[in-house]
């Protein structure tokens, strides 16, 4: 019989592959490669400042 | 009631899909004057939107006096510089007449323009020829001998023997030129090794075959293989047949142009057709041909070459071109960065034209004017550098100014102002 | 001796990468001292307290990057700038870096194997990621604060509609699948699964029941606010039932800094539902009836643990150590100014701070603390603060990671003349600084040289022997520096209050 953890759903919760995405801190993508963890890395920057008028647009249009 | 922002995104897709059913096929070589429609004798064409004489960089100045000496509209550079302010010449941008330039984008009725016809609308683009290796020429912003004398020979030579070989050969399919060469590691803007290659090849039995003298054949493929950029003209010339048929798809806010003319940079989104929404053209992140040179002798910003990252290409795909990023001191993971960026900004992928090293992943197509504000980075422009006095120093990336695309928001918001207070 | 002070408006670089340049920085031959932060409310005030506020620095908002610096006049400005300039360019260049992905979105779809999404950004900007992680089937551990109680809601009702958890916002730790998210310790798979609202909390369960002998088999966090009202235990229910179907996890521990009725009948139906043994700690809040749950109720981590490890069939192997040895505590408090009598607890766990006032209370001390509401000033008397709590935090990193706050803090304390003993939590674990006892021990160092031998210190540590930082090393440097390192949190609050009552006994 496989093992029973695998079988049941929701009993791995990072999956087969451990791939875990990280979105900030990058010492948490350290931590996490350091433990065997493979990281997907998503870049992120605030975002500039907008002119006021722009911004509001924004969150009408987009 | 729908959302605006649904209506918008539709219709971006639609944009999407115009702009990659697109069949841009080069057919032809001829002499501007005798294809471009509203084009006269005293018409010359400029890069960029729209700009009076007056408020004109230098390098610009200079290839239209050169192009009054070359078509003989003056005697000397005097009476050229009293015609180019009088008023008396039609001073007009190149996409106003459905063709773009490179640099200072000048073309004027005796020059041979390449002809491309989207097949799949129907519609035609043209472009003057680049100039190949010289770092002279009418659209590098100098007007010496050497570069009249080179536009002549373009003229007489370059432009019949070339349309001659594209008659024989029975047009070259762009859309498949272009997806070739970005396998080949092509960006097709600061690098079109792989595409001029590609063309020449398809050119060269033709050519060889046709009733011209072995003096004037050898001339011309010296200059084909003179330099590998002698393709971009042609692809700027595709790209500009691609945007027409994507414009006017009302509630669009993808851009449908992109082009600089060394002081203002430019844009158009689809909804708004060919209104131009404009920021300052930027400082390019140049390297240059020598060290005399530095960022002080540059130019801003200028060409309509930005055409090409209309469509996806260019400083959209620098991870297609590893090469072109290493040319910078960069890295690929910097090309890849880049690239991602561009997917961030745009509304789909050209099916197409895929990125071998992304496993295939269609180019990133059809900026989103709405994105490229909220992430707060605008389109990377590949690109070469002119001397502020005219001439080619260097080549370099530059970022749009984003003041263009804040612009473009707002007029677009204004035009759908009652809906949007609905909404 | 030159201050420096420049703002680079819109530009903005990650508050770890900002503390360590600081602290490269600050160690250059002609820096006095250095400090280059965001220039949020919070890092300004920091820049005040050290006599950088000035010039620029002072027109800094939270979008622009301040470089805030003070100067021997052995370096020149300009110099000191270049550098800087160099400094700031190379480790981009140099970091081997891994193909990165501007778009979740696009890392999402190019990854199908990724099953969960860490977001870690300003809070304002992480529901947006957070949402397109669920709506593509991947679990959430968001580690950002200030995140609207609606997006919490709203997140977390559309994981629990996908089958998914909602890790936060806020959620400081999480142990899944034996790998540490957050501030997470390396601890032994076993058979007790935890499911808290307390990050601290979360980190000293597991640590003391690694140290008690037991094991982990998930800990699953679900953010500071879960318990409470308005969430009232959304996630934390969705937790339970996870751990109800594990068939490695044979307890059930579930943690909350305070929990509603709402949530507590919530989370304990479904335990009951599950039918595994369970213990909650609700540590300061009110805990309602449990009989008809049939679940062991505790009110400190320590106990907690204890109790999970028993309740797995484990024998609980972790002593009393370090309370019977604070014999030289007292000693050393009899050698102190009778002006000397107050606690200052200096906490950078949230939970653990609260765990210790309650301790403390339950002893008879009144407190003030910042667990309900920022203070103003430092009011007179006993004063537990969370440095990780909100009014210290924004636009700067955790204190788990970044010392300099409770530095100086530790120097307020000695210099204030009526705090007799400093109440110190130091938290090992992925995440966390690489050496803090190392940090604590400069600031004593330093404090002393200051005013004198000062007050008694009484320290917890939080960790294992397989976290990264040196457990043992960690203890012995805090022993040797004269710090009192209790077993647990509780049981440092509880050396404390005895040390109260003793200074009580010999001033009065």
């Amino acid at each position: 019989m496989a093992d029973e953890a695998h079988s049941l759903s929701g009993a791995l919760l990072l999956g087969e592959k451990k791939v875990v995405v990280n979105m900030g801190v990058e010492v948490f993508e350290d931590s996490l490669r350091r433990q065997g963890i493979e990281v997907v890395v998503v870049r992120w920057q605030p975002p500039r400042e907008l002119p006021q008028d722009v911004a509001r647009l924004l969150d009408r249009l987009l | 009631m729908t959302d605006i922002r649904d209506n918008i995104d539709r219709a971006n897709q639609k944009v999407v899909e115009r702009l990659c059913a697109g069949q841009p096929v080069w057919i032809g070589c001829k002499t501007a004057v005798d294809v471009i429609p509203g084009m006269t004798r005293h018409t010359i064409l400029h890069a960029g939107p729209p700009i009076e004489w007056e408020r004109m960089c230098q390098p610009m100045r200079n290839g239209i006096l050169g192009a009054i000496l070359y078509e003989g509209l003056a005697s000397n550079v005097d009476e050229a510089n009293s015609l180019a302010s009088s008023g008396r010449l039609t001073l007009a941008p190149c996409h106003q007449y459905g063709a773009v330039g490179g640099m200072t984008g000048i073309t004027s009725a005796s020059m041979p323009v390449h002809i491309v016809r989207n097949e799949a609308f129907g519609n035609l683009a043209y472009c003057v020829p680049h100039e190949g290796a010289s770092p002279t020429g009418f659209g590098w912003g100098t007007y010496d001998e050497g570069s009249i004398r080179h536009a002549r020979w373009m003229q007489e030579e370059l432009g019949p023997v070339l349309d001659a070989g594209l008659r024989a050969v029975g047009g070259i399919n762009m859309r498949q030129l272009i997806g070739r060469a970005i396998q080949m590691g092509d960006e097709d803007h600061g690098r079109c090794g792989a595409a001029t290659t590609l063309l020449t090849r398809e050119l060269a039995p033709h050519l060889v075959r046709l009733d011209v003298s072995k003096d004037v054949l050898g001339r011309v493929f010296d200059f084909l293989l003179s330099a590998d950029i002698f393709a971009l003209h042609v692809i700027m010339a595709a790209a500009r047949s691609m945007v027409e048929p994507a414009k006017k798809i009302p509630y669009s806010t993808v851009v449908t142009t992109m082009a600089r003319n060394g002081v203002e940079f430019g844009i158009k989104i689809s909804s708004l057709g060919d209104q131009w929404f404009t920021g300052p053209a930027q400082p390019i992140k140049t390297v240059f041909f020598s060290p005399e040179w530095t960022a002080a002798d540059a130019t801003p910003d200028i060409g309509d070459s930005s055409i090409v990252e209309t469509v996806g290409l260019g400083g959209l795909i620098h991870a297609a071109a590893p090469a072109q990023e290493a040319a910078f001191g960069g890295t690929y993971a910097e090309a890849l960065r880049k690239t991602e960026e561009a997917y961030a900004f745009c509304a789909g992928v050209h099916e197409a034209w895929t990125i071998p090293n992304l496993d295939f992943r269609g180019v990133p197509l059809g900026i989103d004017i709405r994105k490229v504000l909220k992430m707060g980075v605008t389109p990377i422009l590949d690109t070469a550098t002119a001397h502020k006095d005219g001439g080619k120093i260097g080549i370099g990336e530059a970022r749009a100014p984003r003041e263009a695309f804040e612009a473009a928001l707002r007029a677009f918001a204004n035009s759908h102002e009652a809906e949007s207070i609905d909404a | 001796m030159m201050k420096v002070a420049h703002l680079r408006r819109n530009e903005y670089l990650d508050s770890l990468v900002l503390m360590n340049l600081s602290n490269d920085v600050s160690g250059w031959a002609g820096v006095r001292q250095a400090v280059i932060v965001m220039g949020t409310d919070s890092n300004r005030r920091i820049l005040d307290q050290v006599g950088l506020l000035t010039g620029e620095a002072l027109h800094g908002t939270p979008r622009d990057l301040i470089i805030a610096a003070e100067l021997e006049s052995s370096l020149a400005e300009a110099e000191f700038m270049a550098r800087l300039e160099e400094r700031m360019k190379s480790p981009a260049r140099n970091e081997p870096e891994a193909a990165a992905y501007y778009q979740l979105e696009a890392a999402l779809d190019a990854r199908p194997e990724a099953r969960l999404v860490s977001i870690s950004l300003p809070g304002e900007f992480a529901t947006a990621p957070a949402r397109a992680a669920l709506e593509r089937g991947r679990h959430v551990f968001c580690f950002s604060q200030h995140v609207s109680l609606e997006d919490e809601i709203a997140l977390k009702t559309l994981a629990v509609e996908r089958g998914l958890l909602m890790m936060g916002p806020d959620c400081g730790t999480a142990i899944l699948d034996g790998c540490g998210l957050g501030f997470a310790n390396q601890v032994r798979r076993g058979t007790i699964g935890l499911v808290s609202a307390s990050g601290s909390g979360l980190q000293e369960v597991t640590t003391l029941v690694h140290r008690g002998g037991g094991g982990i088999s998930q800990a699953i966090g679900v953010g500071g606010r879960d318990m409470r009202d308005p969430v009232n235990g959304l996630m934390a229910e969705a937790g339970v039932r996870r751990l109800n179907q594990d068939p490695r996890t044979r307890v059930i521990v579930i943690l909350a800094k305070s929990a509603s009725p709402t949530a507590q009948r919530r989370v304990l139906e479904a335990a009951r539902a599950g039918g595994k043994p369970t213990v909650v700690d609700f540590i300061s809040g009110e805990v309602g009836d449990l009989r008809p749950y049939g679940a062991d109720s505790e009110d400190t981590f320590e106990g907690c643990a204890s109790t999970a490890v028993r309740l797995a069939g484990l024998e609980w192997a972790l002593g009393n150590e370090g309370e019977d040895r604070y014999v030289t505590a007292r000693q050393w408090l009899r050698r102190l100014a009778c002006s000397r009598w107050a606690v200052r607890g200096l906490f950078a766990g949230g939970s653990l701070c609260g765990e210790a006032a309650h301790v403390l209370s339950r002893h008879g001390l009144r407190l003030s603390t910042n667990l309900e509401h920022p203070v103003e000033g430092r009011p007179p008397g006993h004063l537990l603060l969370d440095l990780g709590a909100e009014e210290y935090t924004q636009g700067r990193p955790h204190p788990f990671i970044d010392p300099r706050l409770r530095t100086l803090e530790i120097e307020q304390a000695f210099a204030d003349e009526t705090v007799a003993i400093v109440l110190l939590d130091v938290v090992l674990g992925w995440g966390c600084h690489t050496d803090p006892a190392g940090a604590v021990i400069a600031a004593l160092q330093r404090s002393r040289a200051a005013h004198g031998q000062g007050p008694v210190v009484v320290a917890s540590l939080c960790g294992t022997e397989e976290d990264p930082q040196d457990f043992d090393r960690q203890r012995l440097s805090l022993e040797r520096a004269g710090v009192t390192v209790a077993a647990s949190n509780a049981a440092a609050a509880r050396v404390v209050a005895e040390l109260a009552t003793d200074v009580k006994v010999n001033n009065g």
